[in-house]
């Protein structure tokens, strides 16, 4: 599936060498990517590779332990290497949390914060974080809730809302800080099958706006739909990387090659393999 | 003047006996509030109207006033209406008095937590109200209050440094008793409070030791 | 027994100077309390072990000892690292203390009981740790806060009668004050325990007022239900 990816343009994210482990057992281990402007990339792999682990390490949620992270050619967080020592483009001790609106990121479980209703979700950021006035965020966010067909459910509590509702306020949240890169952790599991159709539709078009998505599925038939590009993980490593349709139709690795058939049936299908 | 050690160690022998008085008035007022509070639980249970007024209004007095101030009025005011009995004893009523209450709170709740269909059964079998509280319900909500009537015995434990204001020589009192003497508060008062702990954890570790066989039995 | 208001009236500037005294150092003490608390919950739900030592140490060690004996040890341990403070001082804050780890636990389960991921949703956004709690942890925590919070102020409203031991002009040391001049302790004490009385019950009654809860009690038989419920005009469902 073709998008409106640039791939010519600057990366709009990149990855450098990232590292981490927990308790010394290496999970994420040298993974570099580079995603363009308005291109998707899927990250795939058999649960426990690591594709959580590389999308929070990306957002800095659980610092990597080495390499480093670009957003629209800035640095995003230090750059570490295993000296400690802190390179190019970040001052020492600088706050990562004035740069997150640079990465907006969709929790598999979403995370709405409960207390607040369905604009407050969406607004409090805007105000917190990038001291916008009440008006302006108000005004925004109501926009993105029109755009994403909520704009009714403005007033309620997340725990009023459907699944598919709940993500879409997960999403408006993160949209409303402008965030030329978002991550995706499963955004397809804790909604009903016929509901990915939907999703994968509403992420390209908030591709098509030029930002870089970056979603990780164990999904085939979601991804297939959805991503430009696709990193296969195994044993936190990338192993094979390229065109969607090429990874899943003609995987070069065999860990891929087996992963796949154990997932998929055994004939390229646009239906979620479930 | 700094900490001196030797001083806390000093005062020791001296405050153990008193902390086995402390022990004893603390197990003495727990069985006597739980025996009011079983009595609170069955006239609550009874449901007569006229009863159930008279015991609410003691209940909220009780605990809505400090257990000083009920204290004072056993030392204080029962002589002045005729019933003098001497600090220990007016003390520990003052303490039970407080315990049944708040030993009746606890049943309540316990009381929810009951299985309605053993009733139902011993109802079924023709017992009388009494054989029913006295053999089906009251075992069952002693068992189940148990861990809260542990808790409660710290409590007085605790409470019992109360009485010393209306001259019981409890374990506090002998150790103000200790550093009038030697003029070392803050030590003398640090192996009273480190007696006070010692007691409280040690009921509740036991406590815990034995809840852990108990359920280990059960299983 | 004879009840005689005469001496209620005379006195009565006495003991309305120990209430107010009582309203304004327990008022003190609550919001002391709380505050000192933060710090302590904060440490006891930190990961690391060596800081969850101390303040696990600090509560078992107040929440062990009597009141009174913690009130003794900071009036005659606090000269030590200062100069002697006025009692009222010395006392205030030992109330203060003594109310923290019992908040402090309050506000541990509280947080326990979060949702998870709130924090890391506040920080995914971009809002700093400081931030995530003010906007995102302490809203939340309010609700399941305020009720076991009332109770602990209850109680720290009842045990600051012990800081008459220490001379502090309160309440009770105004009644023993009027006691000891007039011998009338049935008047003395009724009227003590009525000004405490009213005082902890509008409390209560503010607080039950900010959040409305509902006792829900499991439904029973009829039969079962003439042993396992209590009063006769008590909650019924």
């Amino acid at each position: 599936m073709s998008g409106a990816a640039q791939p010519d343009a600057a990366p709009a994210l990149e990855v450098i060498g990232l590292r981490k482990s927990f308790a010394g057992r290496p999970v994420v281990d040298d993974v570099s990517l580079s995603v363009a402007p308005g291109e998707v990339l899927g990250i795939i792999g058999r649960s426990g590779c690591g594709k959580t682990t590389l999308l929070r390490a990306i957002a800095h949620l659980d610092p990597p332990d080495d390499g480093f992270v670009r957003v629209g050619g800035h640095a995003f967080g230090p750059e570490v290497s295993p000296a400690g020592v802190v390179r190019r483009g970040w001052r020492r001790g600088r706050d990562i949390s004035r740069e997150r609106h640079r990465i907006g990121f969709v929790f598999q479980q979403l995370h709405l914060w409960p207390h607040l209703d369905v604009l407050g979700n969406v607004t409090r950021a805007q105000s917190v974080v990038l001291s916008r006035p009440a008006p302006v965020a108000t005004e925004r966010a109501r926009a993105l809730l029109a755009r994403l067909g909520i704009a009714d459910r403005a007033a309620m509590r997340p725990a009023e809302l459907s699944g598919g509702q709940q993500q879409r306020v997960a999403i408006a949240r993160a949209l409303a800080l402008d965030p030329p890169v978002l991550l995706f952790d499963e955004p397809t599991s804790a909604l009903d099958p016929e509901l990915t159709g939907e999703v994968a539709a509403l992420l390209r078009t908030i591709a098509g706006e030029g930002r870089a998505l970056v979603v990780v599925s164990h999904s085939l038939g979601f991804v297939r739909r959805l991503c430009d590009r696709l990193a296969f993980l195994d044993g936190g490593h990338v192993v094979e990387e390229g065109p969607a349709a090429r990874l899943l139709d003609a995987p070069r690795d065999p860990r891929l090659a087996r992963f796949l058939a154990a997932l998929a049936p055994p004939f390229p299908s646009p239906q979620p393999a479930r | 003047m700094t900490f001196d050690p030797a001083f806390l160690l000093q005062a020791l022998p001296r405050l153990l006996p008193a902390a086995l008085l402390t022990v004893e008035i603390a197990l003495a007022a727990t069985l006597l509030g739980l025996l009011g509070g079983t009595a609170l639980t069955i006239l609550r249970a009874c449901k007569w109207r006229p009863v159930n007024a008279a015991v609410a209004v003691l209940m909220s007095v009780v605990i809505g006033t400090p257990l000083l101030v009920q204290i004072f009025v056993f030392y204080y005011v029962l002589p002045a209406v005729g019933i003098d009995l001497g600090p220990m004893s007016a003390g520990i009523l003052a303490l039970s008095l407080n315990s049944a209450v708040f030993v009746s709170e606890m049943m309540r709740g316990g009381l929810a937590t009951l299985n309605p269909g053993a009733i139902e059964a011993a109802v079924a079998l023709g017992l009388r109200p009494a054989a029913i509280w006295l053999r089906v319900v009251l075992p069952q909500l002693y068992a189940a209050i148990l861990p809260s009537l542990i808790g409660e015995f710290t409590i007085l434990v605790k409470a019992t440094a109360l009485l010393s204001v209306i001259t019981v020589v409890e374990l506090f009192r002998t150790g103000q008793q200790i550093y009038a003497g030697n003029f070392r508060p803050f030590e003398t008062l640090s192996a009273v409070a480190l007696l006070y702990v010692a007691i409280n954890a040690s009921v509740s570790l036991g406590a815990g030791l034995v809840e852990r066989r108990l359920a280990a039995r059960r299983v | 027994m004879s009840f005689d208001p005469a001496i209620l009236i005379d006195n009565w500037p006495v003991l309305a100077r120990g209430f107010a005294v009582t309203v304004m150092l327990s008022a003190l003490a609550i919001v002391l309390g709380f505050v000192m608390a933060i710090p302590i919950a904060a440490l006891k739900l930190a990961r690391h072990p060596m800081l969850r030592l101390p303040a696990a140490l600090l509560i078992e060690v107040v929440r062990g000892m009597p009141f009174l004996v913690l009130l003794y040890l900071l009036h005659f341990g606090l000269p030590f690292f200062g100069p002697r403070l006025p009692a009222t001082v010395t006392g205030t804050f030992a109330l203060g203390l003594f109310g923290a780890v019992y908040f402090a636990e309050v506000i541990r389960a509280a947080v326990l009981a979060l949702p998870r991921g709130q924090m890391e949703s506040g920080r995914a956004v971009g809002m700093t740790r400081l931030q995530s709690v003010r906007h995102i942890i302490a809203p939340q925590l309010v609700p399941g806060l305020l009720p076991p919070s009332t109770n602990i102020a209850q109680m720290l409203i009842k045990e600051s009668a012990v800081l008459s031991s220490i001379t502090v002009p309160e309440l009770t040391y105004s009644a023993l004050l009027v006691q000891g001049q007039t011998f009338s302790p049935v008047e003395v004490f009724v009227a003590t325990g009525t000004l405490y009385w009213v005082l902890s019950h509008a409390l209560a009654t503010a607080s039950t007022r900010g959040s409305r809860r509902h006792a829900r009690r499991r439904p029973q038989g009829r039969i079962a239900d003439r042993f396992l419920s209590l009063d006769a005009f008590g909650p019924r469902p």
